[in-house]
């Protein structure tokens, strides 16, 4: 069967350190597939093979059939890879307009002279990013802060302008890390009302990590569980919260009584 | 009281204050005759030349060099050489003063690629050291200490801006067109493109913006900038030499933009202005000018944190005045 997403046999290492090792990874069109794991589990750098930012020690990324590994990250953005980050990484003194305008960057198809003269390609471009953006924040609930500086707003206000940045860009996949990190539950529900409307409404699929068990049952359609490096365990919400496997990792292990 | 101070200084005004400021830049040499002020003026408009490069480089980019006088000498020489040494027109020379620059540009960006900010300026720093002594010492091409002299005054279209007015109006054109130009460039995803790697450039990578041509389209899109503004006043000058483009020159072009305001392009031109008018203002004051000089910079480093035209997100904490208000606020409230 054909996979939007597919990793093979991934293995990340960072000198001694193995993140990631011999992951396999399958993700279908307009799926939400869940990743969890204690922290330093190596769901992070999954993500960050993913998108190009991590070269992989050996293994390989396909994307619609087509083998992305080891490609530049903006290259694989402009494929149609979309990605929000754990620790925020908005451009702090653009306005949060300008933000979600630059989000659309891979669909700018006026070049410097087109520019330079203020050509009617250039500006009708620019007109449709602008009715695009203006769209996106209002999906997102920010469009009476079109105008702020992006620096200058909360944190959860932020983390929903990375979302609506991502989707500047019309991708075909959307990573959401840690989205909800930070929040409190009723913030973390909106922003998971958020993923999965972009999944119902905009017919993405996505990859979302989370440490937010209730929120994650909640929105992912199938888990993964990794630990150490490792994929642990595989299957649908409910599956996962039965498996012996996983609540040894979250939980410990019984000590045989002494 | 607030909303009368918002009225004048708002966004929606902007093209009034355009207007006026255009106005009244024509009419300066109109109104002051003297060949000093003019000279000040024109020294002005090239100096906001060199700074709207450096600006779009440190201001929009990011990339924190301190080498900018290299690039406005390279023009100044290129200009200044094919003048006089193969009789070139003066169109020639200015054309050659922006390729030669571009070119230096673009090899200067190429090992910055491999650094951050730190010792990008200090690799900077460098190449402005290296081009120094390399005019200095090459006596066969740029004259060495002695520099080059008798540099025509330019002709263009049969007339010649030997006048120091005509010369300001041509300068000023010039300034108006360059300033248009970046403004649209910046305005347009090129510029968001710029100030997103500025802003984090592992973001800007994963939104599709291939960070280092950028950092290259900026330098060269600096260094064409500074290259116009040396090859102007190599023509206005009639002289140029080494000492016109040391390191201490570098650094007062990175002031210009840090006070006028960096992200902002009247920030460069503001900063420029200060940096020309205030010497000359206080120059008077012989020995003690250099103290007050510096007591004005602080001043203004301390009521405009963000410079002088500079937007707030770059205020930092807000500056002295935010401290002032809120001291005032307390009293009042205590009261």
């Amino acid at each position: 069967m054909e996979h939007l997403i597919q990793m093979e046999q991934i293995c990340m290492y960072f000198g001694g350190v193995h993140a990631v090792e011999n992951m396999n990874l399958h993700l279908a069109e307009k799926e939400i597939l869940g990743i969890i794991g204690p922290n330093g589990s190596g769901k992070s750098t999954l993500i960050n093979v993913l998108t190009g930012i991590y070269a992989p020690t050996s293994g390989h990324v396909l994307f619609g059939g087509e083998d992305i590994t080891g490609r530049q990250s903006y290259e694989i953005a402009a494929k149609g890879i979309s990605r929000t980050f754990q620790n925020l990484r908005i451009f702090r003194a653009m306005t949060v307009c300008e933000n979600v305008m630059t989000g659309r960057h891979c669909k700018v198809r006026a070049k410097f002279v087109d520019i330079l003269l203020r050509t009617a390609k250039y500006r009708s471009q620019e007109r449709e990013a602008l009715k695009k953006a203006d769209e996106l924040l209002e999906f997102v609930g920010l469009s009476h802060m079109k105008n702020e500086f992006a620096g200058s707003m909360s944190y959860g206000q932020q983390k929903r302008l990375e979302v609506a940045r991502a989707l500047a860009s019309e991708p075909k996949v959307c990573l959401f890390d840690e989205p909800a990190a930070g929040m409190n539950s009723a913030e973390a529900n909106e922003m998971m009302d958020l993923i999965r409307a972009v999944q119902k409404d905009r017919g993405l699929a996505i990859i979302l990590i989370e440490h937010n068990m209730e929120a994650m049952m909640n929105t992912a359609e199938r888990i993964i569980v990794m630990d150490a490096g490792h994929k642990a365990a595989e299957g649908t919400p409910k599956e996962i919260q039965r498996n012996q496997k996983v609540i040894q990792i979250y939980l410990g292990e019984e000590e045989p009584c002494c | 009281m607030k909303e009368k101070y918002r009225k004048i200084t708002g966004s929606q005004y902007k093209k009034y204050w355009v207007f006026v400021l255009v106005l009244c830049s024509l009419a300066f040499p109109q109104v002051f005759q003297s060949g000093l002020i003019i000279r000040i003026g024109v020294t002005t408009l090239v100096y906001a030349l060199v700074s709207m490069g450096n600006m779009v480089i440190v201001g929009y980019c990011g990339l924190l060099q301190c080498g900018h006088g290299a690039f406005y000498g390279l023009g100044a020489y290129v200009s200044a050489i094919l003048a006089t040494a193969l009789d070139c027109p003066f169109w020639i020379c200015f054309l050659a003063a922006i390729v030669g620059s571009a070119v230096f540009g673009f090899l200067i960006s190429l090992p910055c690629l491999r650094v951050q900010v730190d010792f990008l300026s200090l690799m900077t720093i460098a190449f402005a050291q290296i081009f120094t002594t390399v005019v200095t010492n090459w006596k066969s091409v740029t004259g060495g200490p002695g520099g080059i002299a008798a540099i025509p005054a330019p002709q263009l279209f049969g007339y010649k801006f030997s006048s120091q007015t005509s010369y300001y109006y041509l300068v000023l054109v010039i300034m108006i067109i360059v300033y248009w130009a970046l403004h649209n460039l910046m305005q347009s995803p090129i510029g968001r493109a710029m100030q997103a790697v500025r802003d984090d450039e592992m973001g800007a990578r994963s939104m599709g913006i291939n960070a280092n041509h950028f950092k290259i389209l900026a330098f060269v899109m600096g260094s064409v900038v500074a290259g116009i503004a040396g090859s102007l006043m190599a023509h206005y000058l009639r002289y140029i030499g080494p000492s016109s483009f040391t390191l201490d020159v570098s650094l007062l072009f990175m002031q210009m933009i840090i006070l006028g305001g960096l992200g902002s392009l009247s920030g460069a031109v503001a900063g420029a202005a200060f940096f020309t008018i205030i010497p000359e203002v206080i120059r008077p004051l012989a020995v003690y000018r250099m103290g007050l000089g510096g007591a004005i910079m602080l001043i203004v480093v301390l009521l405009r944190p963000q410079g002088l035209m500079g937007s707030k997100a770059f205020a930092g904490t807000g500056g002295i005045l935010k401290d002032f208000k809120w001291f005032r606020k307390r009293r009042y409230n205590g009261k």
